[in-house]
């Protein structure tokens, strides 16, 4: 038993590593051309309206080409490291491969300020999978107004046009209420008093003669009525707490208490403690439509038990693969700058150049997979 | 198919085919089993010749490594066997997938509209029929429940649609099979020859209940299936104005008023 | 399992230098990054995992010929619940993590990295495999990913039971387990493709002086193509699994239509494409059909070349025909979906790429028959599996093409004929093959000889008992019977195919209790063996160069090869042999 290496004959000449890693990245290019390819099927079928643009969605074209920029300087910075490695130049090639590291670095941080971004925006990766349309206000206005037992007739009718855009845009909500309703009704195990309530509905609409009203005034009148709700649940708690002071002394004075005294407090004390709990119910609610109003559509959503989604038509899919595909990236340039802060504290000398270049073969190809990406998402 | 009727095989073949554009598969089906057999029992002929043969004590094996001319007859010869079976299913594949059934409105062809809609969920298969206003998907449609009744002697044309998972509807003696796939509406279309009742399943894995997921079709005249959906309009009616007078205008279309076997015959 | 390796590898190793203490035991044994010592960890593991997806077969012919009954002994144990019987949720658990651990956990691995890792560093004359860490690391990871698999039948609520091919939007909304599923899945690929790599760098980069490609034998030929078809196609299906996930986890839809109802009744906005998930799967999955016979295809060639005592007909032929249906099986994915509701029109293309993809496969049976032809055979049990599987793959390749026409696959999609196909493709052909290699090659991994008497019975039983099983289903597939049924007889229509399902379960009971036989011979072997030398069959290539088992480093001498592997029966040698390094 020698320990001698045995002589093989190499198909191509380079080294095993280096085989490797070009092994490596086809298979890395499968995976990506996969989630591309899967994006441009996402992009070609979306139905309706089409595909978002990339400002409706907040993507700012300069900071994607800055991060751009940096990944491409981190590709130069890392050949000058493979080249000084070559030469032997220890201290040059650890400066470049911790530039190189650094430019990786600052295109993550950048990526992570356009995340923390579109979360500010209420975009997330995982928002809406739970409404129906595309045009989810109407459906979501029609679950609301059902949810209440608000009058919707007497809400739009009595608000007055002013302008043909909001009445189209009213026109717009009404037949949004109606498919949904009719979307609703076709479910069979729907429960008969929201069935009365739909066919209510539609039948309130149909009625209607043309727009009458606008988007936001309907906010607004869904905001008076639910406060007028609210004024009106405090005046009857009021008066019922003033009654039940009144009956407090006969209560309290005499051993023997009438038995319907006694009843009726208790009655008046079971239903101030509903009355209160509608009252808070309510406040939240007013609190809710107010912030509806002024583009805060989640605490509605949550106040109502009605999920909503992004308002934007195919939002949640173009989210859901801006994650994806940038989320693999950013993943697999983490990986790169792991394998980079390993080989920064190695004498990078010539003899170490393979390491070097592995490395760099692999930074190359996470660029092109950026160079795609860029366009794809900034741009088109 | 009685053809392979073969004890203890019987009955173990296709089974009874009650569809026009079926009958181009049944025939497909049994082409190309036959070339299989025939392929299968040349090549084990030649396997047991040549195992028996090496029984016989040889002393040497004879040294041969290839044969330009062998090798090209053998990869021609099956080449032109798929090649004809790839375009021969052309036309049964054409008559079941691709060619949508047409019919004359007013003198100009148009494809003909669906019959019925089916409507898979798990584990059931919903019928919609068009109500009065002949339209589907509008609220005076007719429901139903596993059961569906269908003219025979006539092109039907189905709209499948899934509201869950993906189902597939497979009527095996009507050689129909469609995968319904959530979020897109499918046409199958088929032709009944004869008046039967068929069985309904689901092919594709849909959960606990998938194997339960079972309806019945039953193929009636034209005639007979125009006074069935004229009845069925009428006691939807019928119920209608009862449940809006004692509900107060609730639209419900109950099995229980309008079943299919107590109005089949 | 690793107690089985240390036994049996013990001699193997008397070649590391201070050994003792428990580093060098876990270094040696357990952590070992000697090729041979993976590649049996491998071939130990996976037989244990087949013995666990045969049993879920089992139970799977179980619930089809007595449905509802009480299963014996492991209905009280399994499920005490429910008296004893199949639920059916757990039917579908079962038919889940049968197909799930048979094709990820025993056939892939089993070639691929029991016999690739044993067979490619001894085959093409090197020390080990180009990256021996990562070959380690290949192994170690299906136990996490075994492991989540195993543990996803046991999670409360339901387990996986959405099919292997795990299909949305049924994978997504229901069961709880899917998740784990996945998980497992998403190692076991990563395992699959570390080890392709490496395959791939040593068969291109560490083959010995005069071994040139064209002189490599067909086992290596079916383990580089099937490398290169490991390396291209899993990373799409990792990432299908990785967005399925995604859609389970954090609720996006990838894969979910727009307005499907939830199991709690509410629509989802979704806007994603259910049959994208096919496609991917697919392109995959369909490779991955080749993954699972091609090296069993190389091997099968080997040893029928070296027990007729013939060269193999057409070596390069063989060789062109592998390549092309590597090439090409990236391209017919589609005729899995013929009636998915894709474009119909697009169907017609899978079926010419289909009918192309028959071709190559048909041109290797005939090479097969041609390479029997005339041979001076010897009957022994690894070369009466090897003739099982040329026979068993010539009725899975014909129901294949059967299959490849749409029309017909209208009437079969999804029936038991499907079943009765890729069983005699997969069991017929690839298991009979890994059958037949470890007859061959169990003499170089233990010096010893496995019996041949035991391993004829073991073929006799095995043969008839699959074509017993697997056979009548087709008939099942021509009424129509569907596939995943936990009670196929509530259908009027299916009711008499009962006795014919129960005759295929005795059929696989029988089945079983011959691989009963196996594992006794197997075991048994082992310790009581009868020793051998180093080249028992007298055959031609590499690995019987060395001495059995084969010591650390492979290799004494530096290896040169003069020939390709099968000249076998020279006219005018003495010998019927002439091994490649002999000059």
């Amino acid at each position: 038993m020698t320990t001698t290496e045995l002589k093989h004959q190499a198909a191509v000449p380079i080294a095993n590593g280096k085989f490797a890693i070009w092994l490596f990245l086809s298979t890395e290019i499968m995976f990506f051309s996969a989630l591309i390819g899967s994006y441009i099927v996402f992009r070609l079928g979306a139905p309706g309206v089409g595909w978002p643009t990339p400002h409706q969605m907040h993507m700012i074209e300069w900071i994607g080409g800055l991060n751009t920029t940096l990944l491409l300087a981190s590709s130069a910075a890392i050949v000058m490291c493979l080249e000084s490695a070559k030469r032997g130049e220890v201290k040059k090639a650890r400066l470049w491969l911790f530039l190189t590291f650094m430019l990786g670095c600052g295109f993550l941080a950048i990526k992570g300020y356009e995340y923390s971004e579109k979360y500010r925006h209420g975009l997330f990766p995982n928002m809406g999978r739970q409404t129906i349309f595309d045009r989810v206000d109407e459906a979501f206005v029609a679950k609301i107004a059902v949810g209440t037992a608000l009058p919707i007739a007497d809400s739009t009718t009595s608000i007055a046009t002013s302008n043909a855009d909001s009445g189209a845009n009213m026109r717009l909500l009404h037949h949004g209420i109606i498919d949904w309703a009719n979307l609703e009704l076709a479910k069979p195990a729907l429960p008969s008093i929201e069935r009365q309530q739909l066919l209510g509905a539609i039948k309130d609409l149909t009625s209607l003669d043309g727009p009458s009203g606008t988007y936001d005034a309907f906010w607004s009148e869904l905001g008076t009525a639910s406060e007028a709700q609210h004024v009106q649940a405090i005046e009857e708690a009021k008066s019922q707490e003033a009654e039940l002071q009144q009956l407090q002394p006969s209560l309290s004075a005499t051993e023997k208490v009438d038995p319907t005294t006694k009843a009726r407090a208790a009655e008046l004390t079971q239903s101030l403690t509903r009355l209160n709990k509608e009252q808070a119910e309510l406040t939240d609610r007013v609190m809710a439509i107010n912030k509806f109003a002024l583009g805060e559509h989640e605490s509605l959503a949550e106040q109502m038990g009605v999920p909503v989604a992004t308002v934007i038509p195919n939002g949640n899919l173009w989210m859901n693969t801006y994650f994806l595909l940038t989320g693999f990236h950013a993943l697999h340039v983490f990986g790169g700058l792991v394998a980079m802060l390993v080989l920064l504290p190695v004498r990078l000398n010539s003899a170490r150049a393979g390491l070097v270049e592995n490395v760099a073969l692999y930074w190359h190809f996470v660029d092109i997979v950026w160079i795609f990406l860029f366009p794809l998402l900034y741009l088109l | 198919m009685a053809a392979f009727n073969i004890w203890p095989l019987q009955g173990l073949w296709l089974p009874d085919n009650y569809s026009e554009t079926g009958r181009t598969i049944d025939h497909l089906w049994t082409l190309l089993h036959t070339i299989c057999a025939v392929i299968f029992l040349v090549t084990g002929i030649v396997l047991a010749w040549a195992l028996w043969r090496a029984g016989t004590g040889l002393n040497k094996a004879t040294y041969f490594t290839h044969n330009t001319r062998l090798e090209i007859i053998w990869s021609i010869i099956p080449g032109g066997i798929l090649v004809f079976i790839a375009i021969y299913q052309m036309q049964s594949w054409n008559e079941n997938k691709l060619l949508h059934p047409k019919e004359l409105v007013n003198g100009v062809s148009v494809s003909r509209p669906p019959l019925v809609r089916v409507v898979a969920r798990r584990f059931s298969w919903e019928f919609h029929y068009p109500g009065s206003d002949e339209k589907l998907e509008t609220i005076d449609d007719l429901y139903f429940e596993n059961e569906m009744v269908l003219p025979y002697g006539e092109d039907v044309v189905l709209q499948l649609e899934s509201r869950d998972v993906i189902h597939s509807f497979f009527v095996p003696k009507l050689r129909v099979k469609q995968d319904i796939i959530p979020g897109h509406a499918q046409m199958i279309w088929f032709q009944a020859t004869q008046e039967a009742e068929v069985a309904l399943v689901c092919a594709e894995l849909c959960g606990w209940g998938h194997y339960a997921m079972q309806g019945r079709i039953k193929f009636v005249s034209r005639a007979e299936f125009d006074s069935w959906l004229t009845k069925q309009m009428e006691l939807k009616s019928l119920s209608q104005k009862g449940s809006a007078a004692s509900k107060g205008g609730l639209v419900q279309t109950s099995l229980e008023t309008v079943s299919i076997n107590e109005s089949g015959q | 399992m690793n107690n089985n390796d240390v036994t049996s590898q013990d001699s193997t190793n008397g070649h590391h230098a201070g050994r003792g203490g428990l580093f060098w035991f876990l270094g040696t044994y357990v952590f070992a990054r000697d090729h041979k010592i993976i590649g049996l960890q491998f071939l130990f593991s996976t037989l244990i995992w087949m013995i666990v997806g045969g049993l879920l077969a089992l139970a799977v012919r179980w619930q089809l010929a007595w449905p509802w009954s009480n299963m014996p002994i492991f209905g009280a144990l399994l499920f005490s619940a429910e008296g004893g019987q199949i639920s059916p949720e757990f039917y579908n658990v079962l038919f889940t993590m049968h197909a799930t651990i048979m094709i990820f956990f025993v056939v892939i691995p089993i070639l691929a990295g029991a016999f690739g890792n044993y067979l490619i560093p001894l085959m093409v004359g090197a020390r080990d495999m180009a990256f021996p860490t990562l070959n380690m690391m290949s192994y170690w990871l299906l136990w996490p990913a075994f492991g989540c698999m195993i543990a996803s039948m046991w999670v409360p609520g339901t387990g996986p039971s959405a099919g292997w091919t795990s299909y949305p939007p049924l994978s997504v909304l229901f069961g709880e387990a899917q998740g784990l599923w996945l998980l497992g899945l998403i190692f076991s690929g990563i395992a699959s493709m570390m080890g392709a790599i490496n395959y791939i760098t040593t068969i291109i980069q560490m083959r010995a002086p005069g071994m040139t490609l064209l002189r490599m034998p067909m086992t290596v030929w079916g383990m580089l193509i099937t490398s290169i078809l490991q390396a291209f196609a899993l990373p799409v299906l990792t990432a299908a699994l990785l967005m399925l996930l995604s859609d389970r986890m954090f609720d996006t839809s990838f894969f979910l239509a727009e307005g499907l109802e939830t199991p709690a009744g509410t629509r989802l906005a979704g806007g994603g494409e259910p049959l994208l998930w096919q496609h991917l799967f697919w392109f995959y999955s369909h490779p991955a059909v080749y993954i699972m016979i091609l090296p069993a295809m190389g091997m099968v060639s080997d040893i029928l070349s070296c027990f007729c005592r013939k060269p193999v007909f057409g070596y390069r032929p063989m060789v062109f025909s592998m390549c092309a249906i590597a090439g090409m099986g990236f391209i017919v994915w589609g005729h899995h979906m013929f009636i998915s509701g894709m474009n119909y029109y697009l169907s017609v293309s899978f079926l010419i790429s289909t009918m192309l993809i028959a071709l190559p496969s048909g041109i290797k049976v005939f090479n097969w028959l041609a390479t029997i032809w005339g041979g001076k055979i010897e009957f022994s049990a690894a070369m009466l599996f090897a003739l099982g599987f040329v026979s068993m793959f010539i009725i899975g390749g014909l129901s294949g093409v059967v299959m490849a026409v749409p029309p017909i696959d209208i009437m079969i999609h999804d029936t038991y004929y499907i079943v009765a196909h890729f069983h005699y493709v997969l069991f017929g052909s690839s298991i009979f093959g890994v059958f037949a290699a470890i007859y061959f090659w169990f003499p170089k991994m233990f010096g010893r000889t496995m019996n041949e008497g035991l391993g004829k019975l073991h073929f006799l039983i095995s043969f008839i008992a699959v074509n017993c099983t697997f056979f009548p289903m087709h008939f099942l597939g021509a009424r129509g019977f569907p596939r995943r049924y936990a009670d196929p007889y509530v259908v009027e229509e299916f009711r008499d195919l009962l006795p014919l399902n129960q005759f295929i379960t005795y059929a696989a009971i029988a089945m079983a209790a011959a691989q009963v036989l196996f594992f006794l011979n197997f075991f048994g072997s082992l310790f009581f063996g009868k020793r051998t030398t180093e080249n028992p069959w007298h055959a031609n290539s590499l690995e019987w160069s060395v001495p059995s088992p084969p010591p650390h480093g492979n290799f004494d001498f530096q290896p040169i090869v003069y020939r390709g592997p099968y000249e076998y029966s020279v006219p005018d040698r003495d010998e019927d042999h002439w091994p490649q390094w002999v000059e």
